[in-house]
């Protein structure tokens, strides 16, 4: 290789692609955390004071909502993972695992509204389960008068938010299953005289919690912080933290932004204290796990519970799935639906008709946003990897594990603690309001996920490969165009899918950002939810799924198609 | 002609091996051999233009004439074979062999010679084969024809028979000298079996050189 001492071309995307999605979230953070303490120029505020934080506080909902966040953000966390746990106790590695496996990829791909309408139209006291129960049992003849959706104390929201995330785990942990040699562990557990339940509660389960923990805080973080979910399934009033904030950044009354900002200061604080006791909680756990394996207590029955619950429990959460999407999509078509019936009485594609004439702008508006923002990020995730083979050759061992919390950081900073600051870092520069403004945040998403999803596959890449094509065609491009990237190619489709989806899923930047010019499918939907026209909503809904979903159907088809006659090339 | 002169690779200032000096002419084979960990490698990725920067490489290397350390990867024509037959999975076999042919030939000239070169090997017909149906000894014996029809000045060929079960070596080496013979280009072969080196080869054993 040449020995050039100038800057290699590539070695500029690491920084600019971390300068994409961190610069907002930098001048985010300070332009809310000074109108939090008063300084908010743009109405005329110039003194540092702790007014916000005392209006905050006196606030009637404030100490309800913080309540409400808590209980909800951390026992949907809590559940979430407790049901990954159960799952794979129960179920890996097997046929039945393999399956999961593959209908994981359009489970994650529902956007958060869509899911959250669709599970409302599921367990509503006129829901469809309450139906079905009806029309098997014959024990509800009437609507019960049950809360159970958007209730005070935020069970819907916690069911919802843990139905939402425990794929999201279950993914992330796929990476890393097989590194833990589950067979091996569980072969020596049972050699030492202890039961496959101990072997996964206290080797494979911490081991498989170290290299997930970078998921999971960023499920606590989203857990505590959602909006969307939040106000389709959460309480109403009051509602939670990141939900009352909202309202204050909205209210007429231009002094609110200063509460509103005190009040995303004050759930980003929540939210670090959160992660930093799930962090500290390690240690205790940890002799925790010392005690029992040094004591080896353990009865040596084989799994007996674990097995038919982690079935039943993947069963019913693929059913869930299945049955929201089903009933949003009959809801869309009812005309005239009385309870207790299973199917409507009347059909009708009003609700379609309506919804398309309205539909024209925010559609595109959603796709372009979509497409755009995955392509960039692609691209630039792309460009880092390969940065990043050029500098494992050049210092033979390159370690990226603290790059890693630098991926996460958007994930892991609320939304709502920083957009609104950014926002009016866009005012200063005049790009608020503009279509790349709105690009820009979401890229701020986007970027972090493609990353995650291309560069297991892309660093796993054998490099041989690229170099025999070096040496066999002589020329770079085609080296990478002809060989590299069409052998990457199914990862490459399935990173850019998830860009899209997780594009099409964002709520708060549209929002925030773009300050009333855009409308996306997602902002109108979730605006139809709280409404009470449950026909247009559940057309929005589908139209929301749609995307994605037929996005990553292409994604898997295209090389299915490409590849069809390689056997080399088919999936595992 | 390959030559290799006050040839030395150190690493973090240490020098892996006591300076080399040879040459090797054309349809003659230049056999390295020594202890995993040598240097063997190392001095095929070097030759080959990938040698990692933690290296340094003195000495001069040069092929036909030509200083190859001035060369980038793609202009130095070397061609190198490794143990695994790294043939593209998602080509055929024709598709395989002809990304390495010069755009100059024709398509009708590319098909021929992809179709002699087949036969030559007892492949003949296997150009739409799907190369995941091939054998161990069939994609081994394609990967070197891949090689040779992207015509380098010099091979080189790293353990590329230690994959092979033992049946299969002694045939396949008979074979893969005859075809490099007919090349007329200089070999320089890695291994730590003596067996594979043909007779007539000149032998460098590098003796790790312990601090």
């Amino acid at each position: 290789m040449e020995k050039t001492r100038q800057v290699h071309p590539l070695a500029i995307f690491p920084l600019l692609t971390t300068g994409v999605f961190l610069i907002p979230v930098i001048l985010g953070l300070l332009g809310t955390w000074l109108p939090a303490f008063g300084y908010f120029p743009a109405i005329g505020l110039d003194r540092i004071s702790l007014q916000p934080w005392v209006d905050l506080f006196n606030h009637p909902s404030f100490f309800s909502a913080v309540a409400k966040t808590l209980i909800s953000g951390i026992g949907a966390s809590v559940l979430a993972i407790l049901l990954t746990a159960i799952l794979l106790i129960g179920t890996y590695p097997s046929r039945f695992f393999n399956a999961i496996e593959r209908v994981l990829a359009p489970i994650l791909s529902v956007p958060h509204a869509a899911f959250a309408i669709g599970i409302s139209y599921l367990i509503t006291p006129s829901g469809w389960f309450i139906r079905g129960a009806e029309s098997v049992f014959g024990w509800f003849p009437v609507p019960p008068l049950w809360t159970t959706f958007q209730d005070p104390w935020g069970v819907s929201l916690i069911i919802t938010l843990a139905l939402k995330e425990m794929p999201f785990l279950l993914f992330m942990s796929l990476a890393v299953l097989p590194s833990l040699n589950t067979s091996k562990a569980l072969w020596l557990s049972k050699s030492m005289g202890n039961g496959a339940r101990f072997a996964w509660l206290w080797l494979l389960l911490p081991q498989l919690y170290r290299q997930i923990k970078l998921p999971f805080f960023a499920v606590i973080a989203f857990s505590l912080t959602v909006v969307d979910i939040a106000l389709i399934a959460g309480p109403t009033t009051p509602p939670t933290l990141a939900v009352l904030i909202t309202q204050l950044f909205n209210d007429p009354n231009l002094l609110q932004r200063t509460v509103g900002a005190a009040g995303a200061t004050t759930l980003l604080a929540l939210v670090m204290a959160s992660l930093l006791i799930t962090h500290l909680a390690e240690w205790p756990l940890r002799e925790l796990r010392s005690a029992f394996i040094r004591h080896g207590r353990q009865t040596s029955h084989w799994m007996s519970w674990e097995k038919p619950m982690a079935l039943v429990l993947a069963l019913g959460i693929g059913l869930v799935y299945l049955c929201s999407t089903l009933v949003t999509f009959i809801w869309s078509f009812a005309q005239r639906w009385r309870f207790p019936d299973i199917l409507p009485n009347e059909f009708s594609v009003r609700a379609w008709a309506r919804v398309f004439e309205r539909i024209g702008e925010p559609f595109w508006c959603t796709f372009w946003l979509a497409i755009l923002s995955a392509c960039i990020a692609l691209v630039l995730v792309i460009l880092v990897l390969e940065n990043e083979v050029r500098l494992r050759w050049q210092r033979g061992r390159f370690d990226t594990s603290k790059a890693l919390w630098l991926i996460y950081l958007p994930l892991l900073v609320p939304q709502i603690a920083f957009l609104f600051g950014f926002q009016v870092a866009l005012i200063q520069i005049g790009w608020d309001g503009q279509f790349i403004a709105l690009l820009w945040s979401h890229l701020v998403f986007v970027v972090p996920y493609v990353f995650l999803t291309l560069s297991g596959p892309y660093r796993k890449f054998d490099d041989r490969f690229f170099w025999q094509a070096l040496s066999l065609r002589q020329a770079r491009y085609p080296a990478y165009w002809r060989i590299k990237f069409p052998m990457l190619l199914r990862p490459i489709l399935y990173a850019f899918s998830t860009g899209f989806a997780v594009s099409i899923a964002q709520y708060l930047p549209t929002l925030f950002i773009g300050a009333g010019y855009f409308s996306t499918i997602t902002t109108e939907a979730v605006a139809m939810s709280t409404g009470s026209d449950r026909r247009m909503t559940a057309v929005l809904a589908l139209w929301q799924q749609i995307l994605p979903l037929s996005i990553f159907a292409l994604a898997t088809l295209l090389p299915a198609l490409r590849f069809r006659s390689r056997r080399a090339m088919q999936q595992r | 002609m390959f030559s290799l002169t006050d040839y030395q690779i150190s690493l973090h200032g240490k020098v892996l091996f006591k300076p080399i000096n040879t040459s090797v002419a054309n349809q003659k084979v230049l056999a390295i051999t020594g202890a995993s960990g040598s240097g063997k490698s190392t001095i095929m990725a070097d030759i080959s233009g990938v040698l990692p920067p933690v290296f340094t490489s003195t000495g001069q290397i040069s092929l036909n004439s030509k200083d190859l350390r001035s060369l980038p990867v793609e202009k130095r024509k070397v061609g190198i074979l490794f143990q695994d037959d790294l043939l593209f999975p998602h080509l055929n076999v024709y598709e395989n062999l002809v990304f390495g042919l010069a755009k100059k030939w024709t398509t009708a000239e590319k098909e021929k010679r992809i179709c002699e070169a087949l036969a030559d090997a007892n492949l003949q017909g296997y150009d739409k084969r799907d190369i995941a149906t091939l054998s161990g000894g069939q994609r081994a014996r394609i990967s070197l024809i891949r090689t040779l029809l992207s015509e380098p000045e010099l091979i080189l060929l790293d353990e590329p028979f230690s994959k092979l079960d033992k049946a299969l070596r002694q045939q396949f080496r008979q074979w893969v000298f005859a075809q490099l013979e007919n090349m007329n280009i200089p070999t320089v072969l890695v291994t730590h079996d003596l067996d594979d080196i043909p007779t007539g080869s000149t032998v460098i054993h590098l003796e790790t050189i312990h601090a």
